[in-house]
């Protein structure tokens, strides 16, 4: 191997190794949190992201649907589903990555990915139909109880409906 | 400074045969198609200018360079046929035609799903993305097809180790960081947590018959710390590789098992444990 590329090659390698052995350091432990704050650009900019919480505590969700519900002037409602384009709809038990992002995005308040569903969501029900004035983002969860309240009586999940909204949906107060 | 020096050599250029390089790069580049399979039906909601995730917004969450190619082709139509071409990379990385670049654009891509809608994204997702930029940067073992890779007994060209050093690296840092962040969460520690999962919406047979399994459920969550602490470790040490590959398979044909929506993530792992796959040794001389 040649002498520069040999040289790159031992400083590439020592520099990636100490980015992923950093990893052992845990988030929420001090020196964890720390170093990954340090390393968070070249992290997002390289995609070597090391963040490996997968299950580190319970799922707490037996059941999720989510659905925009809109209304007219007069009170009548409409449902949609809550992805775009095209409203569709997901099943959380198949289809993670949905559940990952509306489990994730923050709607009160909301974040910007929240703040730019909203307003993704307000344009397509105006174009869709243009009597609607208002909407709502619902979440049906079905929450898993406690062990010991599951053995009591044999329900495994309390169903929880969360609505976020309403949002006008005149130009003025929709966006 | 001239010790130091040679002793980095000796860690990360050491030389391998060139087949273990082509096992990681089939195993990924065919990773890659099934996940790209995976975001298929969401590509347009997840990727494109008219989905359920904004691109500032994504961008917002960044604190480095945006570098997704989804930027560059925002459209339903862009998305659709970036997908078309990084699976046509992914095919060729897998055979190992002009496997550099396609390294390269696999690379690339995968950087470009979570920097683009990082919410949506799962552990396996950074697994990939990590193995794909390593792999852009190692020897490639692009002279072995798939099929020559396992009929032939020829020993291949030596090459450094460095890359594949780093991705065993890597799988060691996924397992024991997970460990480490399970002991601090009070459901790990009291054994509850895989009658849980059962019971949720990842269990594939989710009800509550899981109850009258929690005690075995309970040593199994015991277990399962266990297994992941040990997993790197027996795949580091030769001798012991077998035993923490049959583990590290049984483990996640397990959650496979169980879970339900997860393939790709017990997929995705057991891709890594290709980094350490040897061919042709004839000793139990300890390395990597």
């Amino acid at each position: 191997m040649p002498r520069p590329r040999r040289a790159i090659t031992l400083v590439f390698s020592s520099l990636c190794a100490a980015n992923i052995l950093a990893g052992l350091f845990p988030p929420g432990s001090a020196t964890g949190d720390t170093l990954a704050g340090a390393l968070a650009p070249a992290r997002w900019t390289t995609g070597t992201w090391q963040r490996w919480e997968m299950f580190h505590s319970i799922p707490t969700l037996r059941h999720m649907e989510m659905h925009i519900v809109a209304r007219d002037a007069g009170g009548g409602e409409r449902i949609f589903g809550p992805l775009l384009p095209g409203f569709g709809e997901f099943e959380v038990e198949g289809e993670k990555r949905p559940y990952y992002l509306f489990t994730r995005m923050e709607f009160d308040p909301p974040d910007p990915t929240g703040a730019e569903y909203l307003r993704r969501v307000g344009e397509a029900l105006r174009a869709e139909d243009p009597e609607l004035v208002e909407f709502s983002v619902v979440a049906d969860l079905g929450y898993i109880r406690h062990l010991a309240h599951i053995r009591k009586d044999g329900t495994l999940a309390k169903r929880v409906t969360e609505t976020f909204g309403p949002y006008p949906l005149r130009d003025e107060g929709g966006r | 400074m001239k010790a130091a020096a040679e002793g980095l050599a000796s860690v990360w250029l050491t030389e391998v045969d060139s087949r273990r390089y082509a096992a990681v790069r089939i195993a990924l580049g065919v990773l890659v198609l099934l996940n790209i399979a995976h975001f298929w039906p969401l590509r347009v909601a997840l990727f494109s200018n008219v989905g359920t995730v904004g691109g500032a917004a994504s961008a917002e969450l960044n604190p480095g360079l945006h570098l997704s190619v989804f930027s560059l082709a925002p459209s339903p139509l862009g998305v659709t046929l970036t997908f078309v071409c990084a699976a046509a990379a992914a095919a060729l990385l897998t055979i190992g035609k002009w496997a550099r670049p396609m390294a390269v654009a696999v690379a690339w891509f995968s950087l470009s799903t979570i920097q683009r809608a990082p919410l949506a994204t799962g552990g396996w997702d950074f697994v990939l993305s990590n193995f794909a930029l390593l792999l852009a940067f190692s020897p490639l073992g692009a002279e072995w097809r798939p099929a020559d890779l396992w009929r032939s007994c020829e020993r291949g060209p030596r090459v450094p180790r460095y890359g594949l050093v780093l991705m065993q690296l890597q799988v060691f840092v996924v397992y024991w960081q997970t460990v480490f962040v399970k002991m601090g969460n009070p459901y790990w520690r009291n054994g509850e947590f895989l009658t849980y999962f059962v019971m949720s919406h990842h269990g594939r047979f989710a009800g509550t018959w899981a109850l009258g399994w929690h005690e075995t459920f309970d040593k199994l969550t015991y277990l399962t710390l266990l297994v992941e602490l040990a997993i790197p470790v027996l795949l580091w040490i030769p001798a012991l590789r077998a035993w923490g590959l049959a583990l590290g398979v049984a483990l996640h044909l397990g959650i496979g098992l169980l879970g339900t929506g997860l393939w790709m993530f017990s997929a995705t792992m057991l891709m890594g444990y290709c980094a350490f796959i040897d061919f042709g040794r004839k000793t139990r001389n300890p390395g990597l």
